[in-house]
């Protein structure tokens, strides 16, 4: 009986990472969207604390932080750009697929600044400024030039 | 005797000869009294570089895609009437601003009108210009000079007739851009309504291409590229839930109230605009947007 509740759990987490690559495979647009919305929810918290809108506050960035981390996977954003997976509410341009490589190295960009801003968040305010300001230029880049505008 | 209508044919006649003759006439620049050694005096470099950036003079005179030189020639802008091209503005004797006067250089920026007398179109925003202060001209007049001068014949415009009859812009200035503006106190409607010219964007236009200026910053879902521009009207903001505090994010990093950041064209107004701006501007923008 011990071995077989490890054996239930590992089987539940297999079959939920298998729904989940499967939803990505199915319905990519939806889970770029709701991924592109986890990253927003980040950027609002840490938005305003960066231009000294609101104080800084060590847990909440770092709640914050880790949640950009886990999202800005280049290989998993990636995958969620099948070739021509365009809709009505999908604000992707098709010129992502005609310039793959050139958006692939802008999602390296992001990962690495996201990556960057997160070995330096820790030091402070002021220690990661720049950092996080590369990270808006890349969502800015990116936004300008593969996405159209929100309505 | 003449008849009635011989008569009302020789005045038809008079009129359209008056009017053709009032067409071909040169522009007349105002004489504006910038004197260059009072101003140049006191002309900050610095300050200037800012407001090259800030008004939308690099982003619109330079294309980072293709390469080229900064301030030697902007890439295509796709309008209703046309393609349009900023021309190299570097302090190239031959093919850029190098053999300007300051004076060249007001009649230009705030008159729309070229040192050779010819009439921009308005896709050079002089209508919004016009209201720059003498400072602001000098300011930016002396950090153009500061720019390495880059030979660039610039792109001609590409416009189908008659759009491509210059002629017909005696007339439009005629109706669409005052000849006087009233110089503007509060520091955020200077910003808004003339170094940054939100409303070239914000603001609908009407068939002739000009402002709606009864839907001033009302959004215009008719932007080049499928772009559009939306409502920033006070009662939009409001609606919206909008605080200024929001909008000064917007301005400084260029991030949306969900954490989502502006995409298009408005990225550009961001990058090379509002993101170099003071925290005071940024205020004074906010205040007078939301006010």
């Amino acid at each position: 009986m011990k071995v077989f509740y490890p054996f239930i759990a590992v089987t539940l987490l297999i079959t939920a990472l298998q729904t989940k690559a499967d939803e990505s495979v199915n319905n990519p647009i939806e889970v770029r969207k709701s991924s592109m919305k986890a990253l927003g929810k980040s950027m609002k918290t840490l938005g305003p604390i960066y231009t000294q809108k609101r104080p800084f506050n060590a847990d909440v960035v770092k709640e914050a932080t880790d949640r950009l981390l886990d999202y800005a996977d280049s290989m998993t954003l990636l995958h969620l750009f099948p070739e021509g997976s365009l809709s009505d509410d999908s604000k992707s341009k098709p010129d992502i697929w005609d310039n793959w490589n050139e958006f692939s190295n802008m999602m390296l960009d992001f990962e690495k600044n996201v990556s960057d801003f997160g070995m330096v968040v820790g030091m402070g305010l002021e220690a990661s400024a720049v950092e996080f300001k590369h990270i808006t230029e890349s969502c800015s880049d990116c936004h300008k030039k593969y996405r159209t505008k929100r309505k | 005797m003449h008849t009635l209508k011989f008569k009302l044919s020789i005045i038809a006649l008079l009129i359209v000869i008056s009017l053709i003759a009032w067409l071909l006439m040169p522009i007349n620049a105002n004489q504006h009294d910038i004197s260059e050694d009072q101003f140049l005096e006191s002309a900050d470099p610095i300050r200037g570089e800012n407001l090259l950036s800030v008004a939308g003079c690099f982003a619109c005179h330079t294309d980072p895609e293709s390469g080229v030189e900064e301030f030697s020639g902007g890439p295509a802008l796709d309008s209703p009437f046309g393609i349009f091209y900023a021309s190299n503005i570097t302090p190239d004797k031959e093919t850029g601003t190098g053999s300007w006067t300051l004076s060249d250089f007001e009649r230009a920026v705030r008159q729309g009108i070229s040192p050779q007398n010819y009439m921009y179109y308005p896709s050079m925003p002089y209508t919004a210009y016009s209201g720059l202060t003498d400072q602001d001209i000098v300011d930016m007049w002396v950090a153009l000079q500061r720019i390495e001068p880059i030979s660039r014949e610039s792109k001609q415009h590409i416009l189908p007739f008659p759009f491509n009859q210059r002629i017909l812009l005696k007339p439009w200035r005629l109706l669409y851009f005052p000849t006087f503006q009233k110089p503007v106190e509060d520091r955020g409607e200077y910003l808004v309504k003339h170094v940054l010219h939100c409303s070239e964007c914000h603001t609908p236009r009407n068939l002739l291409g000009a402002q709606k200026l009864s839907k001033f910053l009302q959004g215009n879902k008719d932007l080049p590229d499928e772009n559009f521009a939306p409502d920033i009207s006070k009662d939009s903001l409001h609606n919206s839930n909008w605080s200024r505090d929001d909008m000064e994010l917007l301005l400084s990093i260029g991030m949306l109230t969900d954490g989502d950041f502006v995409g298009g064209s408005m990225t550009e107004v961001v990058d090379y605009g509002t993101s170099q701006l003071s925290a005071d501007d940024l205020s004074a923008i906010s205040q007078y947007l939301m006010k």
